[in-house]
């Protein structure tokens, strides 16, 4: 009986070899993103840094604490002598934004990567989803000259400062397209503000890009519907792996859940 | 090719508007496309930008323009390469641009300072901001901070997991029983809760071991706080009570929490002081847990909430008190005394099987369960960053008492017992840095002892002990006490990417019993000899080594501990000249294998051997009159057990579909070396004993559940089903007879969140159960299970629930059928910081509760009496 079941065992396993691209990445510039999780409580804004990693063909943008932990199990999957592989994995640097943005010069669209509790998604957008209009409006931001562009996008009007003194047609987020990096962007509620505040030159190879577990392959409308139907149905999520909420609880839970309201795009 | 001739056309077609259309490339400087530069138009060498373009994956742009001007400045930038800039003519044009590499930086961004986020690993945040009117005790504001939870038990997580430590002002009051703080400390009276996230609380590993977890710390306003908060319930019939009040006090180098609660109403305030502490994981701890010898017969519990029908009269004292003796070193103390009168009334009616006969018992049983219980626990820590120490001493005694009446229907039997317990025990931690290691020594050692004895009138088993002549009463006592100590040191290292962690260790226990049986009659009282007394030493040492290895990589998780045990047993009765050695070696491994196949699948296995020694409770060489119609002794070598278990799990889920499912088989195999024999009298009394004879029993079991939510119902559905199918040797009426029992279960769940104020849920269950015993089928027991729950969000400070249950076996001959309603509705009055709260439990008054089970050769049908309908009210406020 047991040498049957190993005998499953060993044959349902699928090795899995799979290469991962690798980027060669030599500029690093640091935003500070200051958000508004509920859209109701103006008093409570929280703010993370945000990474855009680049070299003249490519660039991903990752949250800083996200870019941290990947390093992390990164430095542990080369080096597994090393103390770092003592810890746990529920001790890392925290963040909130789980998206990776992978933009292509030579590519009309952008691949995102984002992750529901602990299931991965990848999905394009096509780079035209966001139409620039170019203003004659100048300021100097951070010592660079500024120009600014509008745009609508994800149920947001935007205002971005873009400077060509940094000659890279790049930003924060899914943001791009404008003749040159851009400095500082914000909707027009100031609910999401993106703002350049470090730049540094870098020598980094970029490796572990795609998560390998639980990685699935959709559309944005897809993964977008997977998540406000995870937010709203929260109760019913949690109870279907596994777990059971007390009935007096469960109108706490889904509110404090609720509350998480004001997303990036809302659209 | 299409896209230039359209293109080519929409050069025609616009042309002679003062619109124009700058095309071309941009290439480095060996003709290679450049994608990504930027293409810009202006006025002048310093005007703003006009129109643009970045060079697509070719290479190529496109700019098209709307202006009169004349003269226009192209500008072409690219990072890493020399700007390229030049007046053109404001015409369609077709340029090709060639950029050279620069050396050139970047410009710089200069930031002005600016007020960032908290730095460091430590989280604030201000209880007023998260806090409102409604808002009473801490755990509610903890609640609505981002990153924390609080189950519904009360245990609190952060970013998920359960948090480590629960510090008032940076001292650890309560340990684990965080609740009693968390559900009592007005959110008035703090300032800040603080996350201290990958928080160490041992200081001397801070740099040297990433943390569990995140510990939370309350910050309070005050330099000294004192507050606390009430409850108070009334409600009939009989009258029923409840009342519940928490003073406190919080000073930098002294802190107290105290409470007292009571009821009648079945309430269980042991909840209040649960220990939500984390446990080191897979160490052989001594059970210093309460322990009889003797009982009562009790009655089968109901299956569902203690409030339907625990009959109690509970009080519960608890004083909890730190003081920072100096800088790193506390003293902690934690005092509990619960005293309990409990009522069980109900009956049972087993119907026993033998090989030749069925032998039916018909018990009616009242009884009375009185518990007094204090729990003491004394803890000295010392946590400097070059050691740490942490000696834990628990005291722990129960003075408790049962009186229990059967009537059989022609006889009324009394059972009086009294069953003691007491224990001491020490727990020491020391941490010490060896070279680079840190080297870890853990020592526990205790004492427990036992005195009890159980009175039962009249006598019983008068053929066996008064030459088949009635008499008054029997009363049997038994003295037990138990030493242990185990001491062990042990480090963990890393090699070539495996963990290990090897550990050396010795432990000792030495048991002792002492009982003896005593007739008293009318006219004497006489001490029974022989066979009915005991006078026993256990002696059992262990030296064990042991390693753990751990082992992940990219999808797979491999976990193998080796334990080697010397164990060796020194037993002997010097009243019946008996005596037994025993020495094994046993080496008890341990495997874990965890693949992830793909993103929707998931295996593993595990298996382990292990074996297992019987002790004092198994070993006995002379009778013990355990209850009122048990006779029992071990008259055997000692038990040796030796189990495989295998476990095998597949696992899918699939989150775009909403479906999860899975599957598991184990299957364990024991061999045994002793059989034991039930000797059934025909008034059902039973003389157990062991025979030598090797036996094995075997159990397969197989497991399948699978869910699917549906969005636009709302609603999860979740199926499963279990098999089971065990068999073993059991000797009854002195022939040897194989038992077989085989289980089958299905489950349905229903969860539905009907609309934002009513939500639903519904489960039920439906099993099988057959057992064989030899050749012979017993009747099949069917048992359902229904429950259906509607909860209604009447407001915001308003909740009304309905809660029904549907109970049903085969086997009854009444009383097939149980149903329970019950009704809750609670009121906030937010401003004054009141909850009002009204039950109507068993609206249907359903007085008596029927389950089935069965053994290996009875079936038992036991009635127990429920709390009849009743009616409550309660206030809930703090001071």
């Amino acid at each position: 009986m047991i040498q049957k079941f190993i005998l499953v065992f060993v044959l349902i396993i699928s090795i899995n070899i799979e290469a991962q691209t690798k980027y060669e990445l030599n500029h690093k510039f640091t935003y500070l993103l200051t958000y508004q999780s509920d859209s109701t409580i103006t008093y409570n804004k929280q703010s993370e840094e945000m990474y855009l990693l680049t070299n003249e063909n490519v660039s991903i943008f990752q949250s800083k604490n996200g870019y941290l932990k990947d390093s992390l199990l990164l430095a542990i999957e080369n080096d597994p002598t090393d103390e770092l592989s003592m810890a746990d994995i529920s001790r890392f640097p925290k963040t909130q934004f789980h998206s990776k943005i992978l933009k292509k010069n030579s590519k009309d669209s952008i691949i995102v990567y984002d992750k529901i509790i602990t299931d991965n998604f990848k999905y394009l957008e096509d780079k035209g989803n966001i139409k620039w209009k170019i203003t004659s409006d100048t300021q100097t931001i951070n010592g660079l000259k500024c120009q600014k562009a509008t745009t609508s996008y994800g149920g947001r009007d935007y205002e971005a400062w873009f400077s060509n003194e940094i000659p890279i047609s790049d930003g924060p987020y899914k943001f791009s397209g404008l003749p040159g990096l851009i400095i500082k962007i914000s909707d027009s509620k100031n609910h999401y503000v993106f703002e350049l505040i470090a730049k540094s030159k870098i020598d980094l190879t970029y490796s572990k890009l795609e998560p390998k577990k639980n990685l699935f392959f959709t559309t944005k409308a897809v993964f977008f519907d997977k998540r406000e139907d995870f937010k709203n149905n929260v109760i019913e999520r949690i109870a279907q792996s596994g777990f059971i909420i007390d009935d007096k609880y469960k109108a706490k839970v889904r509110q404090k859940f609720r509350k998480r309201n004001n997303p990036i795009e809302l659209e | 090719m299409s896209k230039v001739c359209l293109y080519a056309l929409a050069l025609v077609a616009f042309s002679g508007y003062a619109q124009s259309h700058l095309t071309g490339k941009v290439l480095d400087e060996n003709d290679q496309v450049l994608s990504g530069a930027t293409v810009m138009v202006s006025k002048d060498s310093t005007g703003t930008i006009l129109a643009y373009s970045i060079s697509s994956g070719s290479g190529e742009f496109k700019v098209q323009l709307d202006s009169e001007l004349d003269s226009l400045f192209l500008k072409v930038s690219y990072i890493s390469y020399t700007t390229w800039q030049q007046h053109i003519q404001n015409k369609d044009q077709q340029l090709d641009i060639q950029l050279s590499p620069s050396s050139e930086e970047l410009k710089e961004v200069l930031v002005k300072s600016k007020e960032i986020e908290q730095r460091g690993d430590t989280l604030n945040y201000s209880v007023s901001a998260f806090s409102d009117q409604k808002d009473r005790v801490i755990a509610d504001v903890l609640k609505k901070m981002p990153g924390i939870e609080v189950m519904p038990g009360g245990q609190i997580k952060y970013q998920g997991e359960p948090i480590e430590k629960y510090y008032i002002e940076g001292l650890d009051l309560l340990e684990g029983r965080y609740n009693l703080a968390n559900n009592n400390i007005a959110a008035k009276d703090v300032s800040q809760v603080q996350i201290l996230e990958n928080h160490q609380p041992i200081k001397m590993l801070d740099s040297l071991e990433f943390s569990e977890r995140a510990s939370l710390n309350i910050k309070l306003k005050k330099e000294v706080t004192v507050s606390g908060n009430a409850e108070l319930g009334s409600g009939f019939s009989p009258l029923l009570w409840k009342a519940k009040i928490t003073p406190m006090l919080f000073t930098k180098k002294n802190q107290a929490i105290v409470t007292y609660q009571a009821n009648n109403t079945g309430s269980d305030v042991s909840r209040e002081i649960r220990d939500f502490s984390i446990a080191d994981f897979g160490r052989e701890e001594f059970n210093t847990s309460k322990t009889d010898w003797l009982s009562i017969r009790q009655l089968a519990e109901p299956p569902f909430s203690q409030e339907r029908w625990l009959d109690n009269n509970v009080h519960l004292g608890s004083a909890n008190y730190l003081i920072r003796l100096k800088k790193d070193v506390d003293l902690k103390t934690n005092i509990s005394y619960l005293n309990d009168a409990q009522q069980q009334i109900g009956n049972t009616q087993t119907r026993f099987f033998t090989p030749t006969d069925t032998i039916d018992l018909t018990e009616n049983t009242n009884n009375d369960l009185f518990r007094s219980t204090l729990q003491s626990k004394f803890i000295l820590e010392r946590n400097t960053s070059d050691n740490y120490l942490k000696n834990e001493l628990e005291i722990n005694g129960f003075w408790d008492s049962q009186r229990g009446a059967i009537n059989t229907g022609n006889t009324q039997v009394q059972q009086q017992l009294s069953n003691p317990f007491s224990v001491i025990r020490n727990k020491l931690r020391f941490l010490q840095p060896v070279g680079k290691q840190v080297v870890t020594f853990r020592s526990n050692t205790g004492y427990t002892e036992a005195n009890q004895s159980l009175n039962v009138s009249p006598g019983q088993f008068e053929a066996s002990l008064n030459d088949g002549e009635a008499y008054q009463e029997l009363q049997q006592t038994v003295e037990t006490n138990t030493f242990f100590s185990d001491n062990t040191a042990g480090f963990t290292k890393r090699i070539q990417g495996v963990t290990v962690s090897p550990e050396v260790g010795v432990s000792v226990k030495n048991q002792s019993l002492g009982s003896q049986l005593t007739i008293l009659d009318a006219d004497r009282t006489e001490t029974l000899g022989g066979d009915f007394q005991n006078k026993l030493d256990f002696l059992s040492t262990r030296f064990y080594a042991t390693s753990k290895f751990v082992y992940k990589k990219g999808d797979w998780n491999v976990r193998l501990t080796t334990p080697i045990n010397l164990r060796s047993f020194d037993i002997q009765d010097t009243s019946l000249q008996e005596n037994q050695n025993l020495s094994r070696v046993t080496f008890e491994p341990n495997l874990y294998v965890r693949n992830k196949i793909s993103a929707f699948w998931e295996t593993s296995i595990s298996a382990n051997l292990s074996n297992d020694f019987g002790d004092m409770q198994q070993l006995y060489f002379g009778f013990i009159f355990n209850n009122y119609r048990n006779l029992q002794r071990y008259n055997s070598p000692l038990p040796e057990n030796f189990s495989q278990n295998y476990f095998w799990r597949l696992r899918f889920r699939n989150p775009l579909k909403s479906i999860f499912a899975n599957l598991s088989y184990s299957f364990n195999q024991t061999k045994r070396n002793l059989l034991y024999s039930n000797q059934i009298g025909l008034n059902a009394a039973t003389i157990f004993e062991a025979i030598e004879q090797d036996n094995f029993s075997n159990s397969h079991r197989i497991n399948a559940k699978g869910s699917k939510y549906f969005r636009d119902l709302k609603t999860t559905l979740s199926l499963g089903s279990n098999f089971t199918i065990s068999n073993r040797e059991q000797i009854l009426n002195g022939n040897l007879a194989d038992v077989e029992n085989q289980n089958l279960g299905f489950d349905l769940d229903l969860e539905s969140e009907v609309t934002d104020w009513l939500s639903t849920s519904y489960s039920g269950n439906y099993s099988v159960l057959q057992t064989r015993f030899e050749a012979r089928n017993f009747d099949e027991i069917q048992t359902q299970q229904h429950q259906l729950d509607l909860f209604f969000y009447l407001a915001d400070n308003q909740y009304f629930s309905v809660n029904s249950e549907y109970y049903y076996n085969n086997i009854s001959d009444d009383n097939q059928n149980n149903y329970f309603l019950n009704f809750n509705y609670q009121y906030t009055f937010e401003d004054l910081g009141i909850d009002l709260n009204a039950s109507w439990n068993n609206a249907l008054n359903t007085n008596e509760f029927v389950r089935v089970s069965n053994t290996d050769f009875s079936y038992v049908q036991s009635t127990y009496r429920l709390r009849p309908s009743q009616f409550l009210l309660s206030l809930k406020f703090l001071f």
